[in-house]
This record gives C-alpha cells, structure tokens and sequence, in this order.
C-alpha cells in the first residue's frame, strides 16, 4: 500500500467511516441509558462493520498478495486509515453521539445516494445492499432527532451541544479525496465531494432550521434565540460557535472555504485516533496470523 | 414510561404472536424498539406493537411496523449473532491457543476483575 491506486482512495474512505464510527458505537454497549436503544445502537454498530467488511472484499481487487479483510481493517498503521476524523472522537456524551449519528448517516446517505450513480458496477451493487440498511440508521437518528429537539430542556440542550461540536467536523467527511480527480474523470465518483457536500449541508440546514437548531451553524458571539420547547420550556443561551466557510446565501445553507478537522482522508488524524487503534487493533497486532 | 407488547409474524401465513415487550414513551418509539430489539435477526416477516392493557376490537389496538419483510433484520451477513455461531467456542479456543504455543506465543491476558466478588465457579470469592 505505498501508493494508492484512485479506487482503493474512495474505498478506504468509506469503509474507514464505517469501521471507526462503528466501533465508537460499539462502545456504547452495555451503556446507553436505556436497555431497548441499547440493543438498537449496538446493531447499528454491527451494520457499520458489516458495510466496512463489504468495501474491504471490493478494496482487495486492487491489492496484491498477502492482504485479506482481517489485514485490511487491523492490520495497518494508523496513517493508511482515511476515515474522516469526525469518526475517530470519543462518544463523550449520549447527546454527542446522537448527534454525530445523525449527521453521519445524513452525510452518508448523500454520498452512497450520489455514487449509485458510478459507474463502477461492483461499488453499486454493495451500496444497494449497504443502502437497505442505512435506512435504519437514518429512521433512528432522525427519531432521536426530532425526539430531543423537542425538549425538555435539557434534552434540547445536549443535543445542540452535540451537533456543536460535531458540525464542523462534519462537513470534512466531504473533503476532497486525494485522488478525487482521475475518480471523477473516470466516471466512479459521479460528482466531486464538494457537490456531494453542498446537497447534504443543504438538506441538514433545512433539518436544523425546521427544529430552530440551524444557529449551529451559524458564527454566534451572543446570546441565541429562546427557543420553546415542545414540553414548554425556555432553551437557555446558546455559546460562541464558529463554523468555517458555511454561509446562508439565498436562503441555503452553503459551504464556502476551508474544513476543520480535515486531513482524515490523506490519513492526517487527530490524538483521540491513537489510542482508538491501539484498542481495535491489539488482538491483531499481538496474535499475528491467528485465525479463529 | 409505557409497557408495548411486541407481536410478530415468522412467515407471512402465520397468526400474530406476542414475542416480547419494550418500554417507550409513544408508537412511534415502540415500533423502531421493537424492530431493534426483536427483528434484526431476521426473526420474522411483519412486526407490530400493542400498548399492554390495550385490547380493542379484535386486533384494533395493534400498530404494525412498515419495514418490508425483505430487508427487516437486514440484509448482509450477520450469522455471527447467531446462537450456532457460538458452537464449539471452546474447542475453538483450544485450537488457537495451542496453534499460538506452536509458534511460542500464549494468551496471557488476565480476566477482568469479577464485579460480583464471585470466582469462575460460581462460589464467592475470598473476602479482602
């Protein structure tokens, strides 16, 4: 894996999301306040590694000798994973988690949506399937979305926390590939990541603004709006926020300029990553070869 | 918070059966639970929810679910959530361990401390 062939680019890059971010979902098992979201979060986790596993069988075609899935997803170093680093960051808070739920599975269904129309036959196919269960995840965190918008207060609150701290990093789940340009020449990325960025910031800005929650992505230095909630509740004042390069422009949501938290998919990752694949990947590294 | 009973359908000719239960604050959080919960492991074809103590006519208070039999408990593999799955995990075990002393290695990561202060047998451990 020294360079990179454009497919293997892309492929990486969504099965790094969804191995990362399933396993800080996984995380939450056993944890999450409420035994039936329990279970629901821990499946949703299991999806997420299913859908990886997926991407890695299709990523092996353009690889030599010696590689498998098990190599694929714990067996390299941190610098070759090309997740987005909104994956990497720990669960924090229950409100943390939904809302960088919620934002991911909203980015993903854009993007596996926009490449459904590749023209890289076999990726399709395993969007298809991946897409039929992607439903659920986009059910769920849409639920809890709307759920916790809704108030009480406190429940408002954490969410907006939430999605806070995770919109910016959100956004670089779209930064350009490294290889993005042979990719879209090619016909196996139908549109570039910034085309796939503006659809989902657009339609997430309308989600937000439907709730009274899109000051989240605005530049705050003041005192926010006071919301009422639906249990009849004040929301209480919002803290400065500062989201680079997104604008309101003809009533749209936009993106305009730089990322935070971007670097993920040249495999540039944040101090949070390190201990996260010293932890998934342990077992691997410490049995090498092991089969079970 | 309310008490659902979860009712389910294994094949499609088949009479609802109750299968389970969830706590939620409405329908619409009873449903995606009971499908979370009770159908993702392809247990059935149709799922529904009944507030308990809610009888109705006949099957009047029953909401059923919309998720399509084909993709309700996904569609990928997931036949490692499976009991069968876990069959033979001990001689698995066996045969990796001994596999590794071959090559001179050893699992040698201690169990986790015992939350409950009970031993491996199930007899109370020794007080500190």
């Amino acid at each position: 894996m020294t360079q990179e062939p454009p497919r293997l680019d892309l492929l990486l890059a969504l099965a790094d999301d969804e191995l990362i971010l399933g396993h800080r979902h996984s995380e939450w098992t056993g944890w999450v306040p409420h035994l039936e979201e329990d279970l629901a979060f821990s499946s949703i986790a299991q999806d997420e590694m299913a859908h990886a596993r997926l991407l890695y069988g299709l990523a092996l075609e353009s690889l030599g000798e010696g590689w498998d899935e098990d190599r694929l997803a714990l067996g390299r170093e941190p610098r070759q994973y090309r997740n987005a680093i909104l994956c990497e960051r720990p669960n924090r808070d229950w409100g943390y988690s939904l809302a960088r739920q919620f934002l991911y599975d909203t980015a993903d269904d854009v993007r596996t949506r926009t490449l459904l129309g590749s023209s890289w036959k076999e990726l399709t196919e395993i969007l298809t399937l991946v897409r039929m269960e992607e439903a659920y995840h986009l059910e769920h965190a849409r639920t809890w979305f709307r759920r916790l918008a809704g108030g009480p207060v406190a429940a408002r609150e954490h969410l907006a926390a939430g999605l806070e701290a995770t919109i910016g990093e959100a956004l670089a789940i779209f930064e350009p590939l490294p290889s993005e340009m042979e990719l879209v020449t090619s016909g196996d990325m139908p549109m570039p990541s910034s085309g796939m960025l503006a659809a989902w910031l657009g339609g997430v800005g309308e989600e937000l603004e439907t709730v009274s929650l899109d000051y989240v992505l605005e530049r705050h230095t003041q005192m926010g709006e006071m919301v009422p909630t639906a249990s009849g509740e004040m929301a209480s004042e919002a803290p400065t926020l500062s989201v680079p390069g997104v604008e309101r422009v003809g009533g749209r949501w936009v993106h305009r300029g730089e990322f935070a938290g971007a670097g993920g998919r040249r495999g540039h990752h944040s101090e949070d990553f390190t201990a996260l694949w010293d932890d998934l990947t342990g077992l691997y590294r410490a049995y090498p070869g092991a089969t079970w | 918070m309310e008490v659902w009973d979860v009712l389910g359908k294994r094949t499609a000719g088949d009479e609802w059966s109750v299968v389970g239960a969830v706590k939620a604050p409405d329908v619409e959080m009873a449903l995606l639970l009971a499908r979370e919960t009770h159908f993702r492991h392809k247990e059935g074809v149709a799922y529904a929810v009944r507030r308990r103590g809610d009888t109705g006519d006949g099957d009047g208070a029953l909401v059923v679910g919309e998720w399509p039999p084909e993709t309700l408990g996904g569609v990928t593999d997931r036949s490692y959530r499976r009991q069968e799955a876990y069959a033979g995990v001990g001689a698995k075990l066996k045969r990796v361990a001994a596999d590794l002393a071959a090559r001179g290695l050893r699992i040698e990561r201690s169990r986790p401390p015992d939350p409950h202060g009970t031993s491996g047998d199930g007899t109370k451990g020794k007080p500190s």
